[in-house]
C-alpha cells in the first residue's frame, strides 16, 4: 500500500506528467471546437496518452532516479506490479475526461495504449527512443501497413498485456 | 569546429538509427503497397514516411548535448556560443542533406518512378527533410529535452496532422510549415491554398529562420 501510494505521489507531482495531460485536452478541446462535425480528435490525441505512459515509466531512468526506487522497494515483481497498476487507475480520471471533451472514442482504448506505452519505455528507459518507436508505428508505419492487419480491439488488449509482461520481467532480470 | 560536430553525430547509436530509418522505411511502405492504385505521388507520397529519421537526427543533434551535462563540456572547448551553434548547425545539415539525397533518388527509383523529370521534387524532398530537421533541432535547443518536438512533429506530419484540420478552419492554415513545406514534392490535396514548390520552400524557409533566430538569442543568453 506504501508502495502504491508512492507510486501515485510520483504520478501526481511530476510537473512533465501534469504538462502532458493540460495539452493533450487542449488539443482535444481545440479540434472538437475547430471541426464539430469534422474527424475524429481521439486519434491525434492518443499521441498524449503514448507520451503520458512513457514519460511515466522513463522518468525513473532520468538520473538514476531508480536506484533510490529499489533501494525503497527491493522487490521488483511486485513493484513493477503496483507501477503498472496505480498508473493504469491514475490514467482512468484522464481517459474519461478526454472522451467527454472529445464526445467520442472508448476511455478502456486510452488507458490500455498508455500502460502499452509505459511498457515500451521502461522496456527502452529512454523516452525520445520510445517516443520515436511508438509515435513511428502509431502514427508513420501504422496508416500504410493498417490495410494488412486487423485493427481490432483485442489487438491493444493483446499487446498490451505481452509488453507488460515483457517489461516486468526485465524490470526483474535486468541490471537497474 | 563542424568536424568536432560530425564526429559527435557519427558517435550516436541513435543517429545511425535514424538514417536508416529515413533510407528504409519509404522503399518499405513502397513495397507494402505496391498493389494499391498509383497516383501522380506515388513514390513521394511514401517519402513523407521517411521523414522521422531527419525528425529524429534534428532532436538527437540537439538534444543530446543536454544529457549528461555534455554542453558544459562543448561550451568549455567552443567559448563562442554562436561559432558552436553554427559549426553544430552545419553538421545537422550537411548530414540530414546526403541523407536525403539518397533517400529522395532510392524510394522513387523503387516505385519505378524515377525519371528525368523528377529532379526538381527529388531537391524538394531534400529542402523538405533537412528544414523539418531544422525545425525539430530548433524546438528541441527550446525546450532541451526531445519529447515535445518529436511527439508534435511525428503527429504533424502525418495523415492526422492538427494543422491539416486547421485548414478547415481558416486558409491561412496552409502557410504553415508543415502543410507548404510538403507542397514542395507533392500535389496539395484538398488544403484550400495551392503554392507552387519555390514559394512553399520559401514559406517553410521563412518559419524555420525565425525559430532558428528565437533559439539562437535563447541558446547565446541562457545558462547552459
Amino acid at each position: 500500500m506504501n508502495t502504491a501510494r508512492a507510486e501515485l505521489l510520483k504520478l501526481a507531482t511530476l510537473p512533465a506528467l501534469a504538462l502532458t495531460v493540460v495539452l493533450t485536452w487542449a488539443v482535444t478541446t481545440l479540434i472538437a471546437l475547430v471541426a464539430p462535425d469534422g474527424p475524429d480528435p481521439i486519434p491525434v490525441v492518443r499521441a498524449g496518452f503514448l507520451v503520458l505512459g512513457v514519460l511515466a515509466a522513463t522518468s525513473e531512468y532520468d538520473g538514476g532516479h531508480i536506484h533510490t526506487t529499489l533501494l525503497c522497494t527491493p522487490r521488483r515483481g511486485r513493484l513493477q506490479f503496483t507501477r503498472t497498476l496505480v498508473l493504469t487507475l491514475a490514467t482512468v480520471p484522464v481517459a474519461v475526461v478526454t472522451v467527454l471533451i472529445a464526445g467520442t472514442g472508448d476511455p478502456v482504448h486510452l488507458v490500455l495504449t498508455t500502460v502499452l506505452a509505459a511498457a515500451v519505455g521502461t522496456l527502452l528507459r529512454h523516452a525520445p527512443a520510445a517516443v520515436v518507436v511508438l509515435l513511428g508505428y502509431y502514427y508513420v508505419l501504422g496508416p500504410f501497413v493498417r490495410d494488412r492487419v486487423d485493427d481490432s480491439m483485442w489487438l491493444p488488449a493483446g499487446w498490451t498485456v505481452v509488453a507488460v509482461l515483457a517489461a516486468t520481467v526485465a524490470v526483474v532480470r535486468r541490471d537497474a | 569546429m563542424v568536424r568536432a560536430e560530425l564526429l559527435k553525430l557519427a558517435g550516436l547509436p541513435s543517429v545511425w538509427v535514424a538514417v536508416a530509418l529515413s533510407l528504409l522505411l519509404p522503399p518499405v511502405v513502397v513495397l507494402l503497397n505496391a498493389r494499391a492504385a498509383s497516383s501522380p505521388d506515388t513514390g513521394f507520397l511514401e517519402l513523407t514516411a521517411g521523414v522521422l529519421g531527419p525528425l529524429v537526427l534534428g532532436t538527437v543533434a540537439a538534444g543530446s548535448e543536454y544529457r549528461g551535462g555534455q554542453i558544459a563540456t562543448s561550451l568549455v572547448c567552443v567559448p563562442s556560443r554562436m561559432r558552436l551553434l553554427a559549426a553544430k548547425t552545419g553538421a545537422l545539415v550537411l548530414s540530414v542533406a546526403v541523407t536525403a539525397a539518397v533517400g529522395a533518388v532510392v524510394t522513387p527509383a523503387v516505385a519505378g518512378v524515377l525519371t528525368g523529370g523528377t529532379g526538381p521534387r527529388i531537391a524538394g524532398v531534400v529542402v523538405y527533410w533537412v528544414l523539418d530537421a531544422l525545425l525539430a533541432y530548433g524546438i528541441t535547443l527550446l525546450t532541451r529535452s526531445g519529447v515535445l518536438p518529436l511527439t508534435v512533429l511525428i503527429v504533424n506530419s502525418t495523415v492526422v496532422s492538427v494543422s491539416f484540420l486547421l485548414t478547415r478552419l481558416t486558409p491561412l492554415a496552409a502557410y504553415l510549415p508543415d502543410l507548404a513545406g510538403a507542397q514542395m514534392f507533392i500535389e496539395p490535396h484538398d488544403v484550400g491554398t495551392d503554392l507552387t514548390p519555390v514559394t512553399a520552400g520559401l514559406v517553410m524557409g521563412a518559419w524555420v529562420a525565425v525559430l532558428l533566430g528565437v533559439a539562437a538569442y535563447v541558446f547565446h543568453r541562457r545558462d547552459a
